[in-house]
């Protein structure tokens, strides 16, 4: 059971799979509900097959915890929706949906030299 | 198709040019460069995006609307891109064609301004060219010779002081038989309008002067004209790219004023 | 392709956008002296009043006298200049990159709007190339100088346009936009596209001789 980063938006799709489970077993692509109509076509992410690629055994490094713009590792947040915390039109300080995805993606891919950057290379048509 | 393939014989043009040496040009272009071109020339001649919506503007280019060489934006290429381009260093023979384009070709009447979005005033390119024909002494016949007789008798057409106050007089004495009351009021202190004419007038248009005077007389306004050497308001020293001269009439005519 | 990427979005992108901004702010302020210096009767005569005036009525189209007696070329113009400066400004994608990178957010345009304008601007290069070729008054004034301008605008909107599409290679194209767009931009104070920091000012400076020395108008 290797969950981590991408769960965010696989949380979205198993909610809507009228919460059957909380394993995302198969989880290919993030595109929340709450985004509603979407600009872009969902964003490509195989859960387990990223997770094995980049190496994450710890769910937290991507479901962390927080508030006001701060992030928090040391909460586990996995099985809550990425969009119940990241409104799609924020509050205050807290990240918003579009960025909470962005952010984490594309941050960790640029820390590690590897993964996605552009936005066709997620957003594949 | 250009202003090589149609040269045309000029004294002037062609006394002028034969003086000159590649070197001596350059040596013109620069000092001017240095001296009074400025932001103004250096802008328009960068921002010219050649997109040749003046062409309709032009009377020229519009005589010859199977010549592209007669667009503003052309006639520019042809003159000042040239001197921009060389440095200066062209040849006499070329710089014969750049002085008859200049003279003869544009007569900086600015309509081409109304037709152009980013405002380049080929006008004023002109006139820079003009000026840098002026000074190496490349200039056509006739309009030196107009411009001569202004550094002589301050009017273009070598009308002596005497003959223009005859001149007044006479027409005042003609128009007093139409109209037995009228003056032409010489050198009036204090006159509402100063009227000045172009020396053509007196020269060969006398009744012009007669039927203003009409005019200002059936109006019954406050009006005066000049006695004195200044009271011609042409210019064709501006034309020639005298410019010093050019001052010394300015002058002249807002002294007489 | 994550170290090209990184490198053109990153420095190559603060490189660019400085030659832009500092370039073009440099070339004003040495203009503005050369005109200060060599120009004082041009200074004299600038008036806000006879400048807006003219540059108002120059905005409009089928206004002024050039517009209306070349008028393909003003329809052409004006699609191209608000699509060329209203695409990137308003694009999804360059927006999101404002927010990530400053927490920059602002209104953006649909994506298929911006598809189709960013259409009409190739469209729009083509008319304008097509003019070159085929008009004899345009081409005999058109100088390679001509070609590198319309050819820098060109290439952000076409590989910008294949890379939205997906087309050919995205990984190639994405880098091929960021740095045919840097290109475009740190060209603009050094090329014709200079005309964009200058123009407003040739503009301004017709309409307050017109205006104050011939009490005409240049439109
Ligand atoms: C700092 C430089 C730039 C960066 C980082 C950048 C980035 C991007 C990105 C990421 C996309 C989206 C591609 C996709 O959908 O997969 C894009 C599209 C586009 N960009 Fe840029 N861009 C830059 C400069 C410019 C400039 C200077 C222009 C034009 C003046 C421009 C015009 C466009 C256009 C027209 C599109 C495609 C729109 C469409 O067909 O939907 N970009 N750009
Ligand atoms: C923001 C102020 C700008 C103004 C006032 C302006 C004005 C003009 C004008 C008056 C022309 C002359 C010909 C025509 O009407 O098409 C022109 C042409 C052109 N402009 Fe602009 N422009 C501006 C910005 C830009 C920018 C930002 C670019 C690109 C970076 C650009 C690219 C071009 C090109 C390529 C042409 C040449 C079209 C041809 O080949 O005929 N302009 N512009
Ligand atoms: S209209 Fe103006 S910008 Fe266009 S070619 Fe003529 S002078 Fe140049
Ligand atoms: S100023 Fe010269 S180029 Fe312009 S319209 Fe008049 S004659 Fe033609």
């Amino acid at each position: 059971m290797k969950r981590s980063l991408p769960i965010l938006l696989a949380v979205a799709l198993v909610a809507a799979l009228s919460q059957a489970a909380l394993s995302q077993e198969n989880i290919k692509s993030l595109a929340p509900e709450a985004f509603g109509k979407l600009t872009r076509p969902p964003a490509r992410f195989n859960h387990d097959q990223h997770n094995e690629k980049a190496g994450l055994t710890d769910c937290v490094v991507c479901h962390h915890g927080g508030s006001d713009g701060k992030i928090d590792r040391s909460a586990s947040t996995e099985g809550t929706p990425c969009a119940e915390c990241h409104k799609v039109k924020p509050a205050g300080r807290s990240t918003g949906l579009m960025n909470a995805y962005h952010k984490q993606c594309i941050g960790c891919h640029k820390a590690r030299g590897k993964g996605p950057l552009a936005c066709g290379q997620c957003h594949k048509r | 198709m250009g202003i090589q393939d149609r040269l045309i014989e000029d004294v002037g043009l062609r006394r002028g040019v034969s003086r000159l040496t590649p070197e001596k040009i350059e040596t013109v272009v620069r000092s001017v460069m240095a001296s009074e071109a400025g932001a103004r020339l250096k802008a328009y001649s960068e921002t010219c995006m050649r997109c040749g919506m003046c062409a309709k503007g032009c009377h020229f280019a519009l005589s010859h609307p199977d010549d592209p060489s007669y667009t503003p934006a052309a006639k520019v290429a042809q003159t000042m891109g040239v001197l921009l381009k060389t440095g200066g260093r062209v040849d006499p023979g070329t710089f014969y064609g750049i002085a008859q384009l200049a003279y003869t070709e544009c007569n900086l009447c600015k309509r081409c301004v109304h037709y152009c979005p980013i405002g380049i005033d080929t006008g004023f390119i002109m006139s820079m060219v003009r000026r840098i024909c002026h000074k190496l002494g490349v200039t056509p016949q006739y309009i030196q010779d107009t411009a001569h007789s202004h550094s002589t008798t301050f009017n273009q057409m070598w009308v002596k002081d005497d003959e223009w106050i005859d001149t007044l007089q006479w027409q005042e004495d003609e128009a007093r038989d139409e109209f037995p009351g009228l003056r032409i009021p010489l050198d009036k202190e204090g006159a509402e309008i100063y009227y000045s004419v172009i020396a053509p007038e007196p020269k060969f248009r006398t009744q012009l002067i007669y039927q203003a005077a009409a005019i200002f007389n059936a109006a019954g306004v406050d009006w005066t004209m000049p006695s004195q050497p200044g009271w011609d308001n042409s210019d064709m020293c501006m034309f020639t790219g005298d410019f010093e001269m050019m001052g010394r009439l300015k002058r002249r005519h807002f002294e007489s004023a | 392709m994550n170290a090209a990427y990184q490198f053109v979005t990153g420095p190559l992108a603060w490189a660019a956008w400085g030659i832009f901004l500092l370039g073009s702010a440099w070339r004003l302020v040495a203009m503005y002296r050369l005109a200060r210096k060599k120009d004082a009767s041009a200074i004299a005569y600038m008036s806000w009043g006879y400048s807006l005036r003219s540059i108002v009525n120059w905005l409009i189209p089928f206004n002024a006298l050039g517009w209306r007696k070349n008028p393909a070329m003003t329809i052409a113009t004006f699609a191209f200049h608000v699509c060329l400066i209203a695409t990137p400004v308003f694009l999804v994608a360059h927006v999101m990159l404002w927010d990530q990178a400053f927490g920059v957010r602002y209104a953006t345009i649909p994506d298929a709007a911006a598809d189709g304008m960013t259409m009409l601007v190739i469209a729009a290069c083509l008319f304008f190339a097509g003019r070159r070729l085929a008009m004899p008054d345009v081409r005999a004034i058109t100088t390679p100088k001509d070609w590198f301008a319309l050819a820098i605008v060109l290439a952000p909107f076409l590989t910008g346009f294949l890379a939205y599409h997906q087309a050919i290679d995205y990984d190639t194209m994405i880098v091929l936009h960021v740095v045919t767009g840097e290109i475009m931009l740190a060209a603009i104070p050094f090329t014709r596209l200079s005309h964009m920091v200058f123009a407003v000012f040739t503009r301004a400076y017709m309409g307050s001789e017109f205006g104050g020395v011939r009490h005409a108008r240049d439109w």
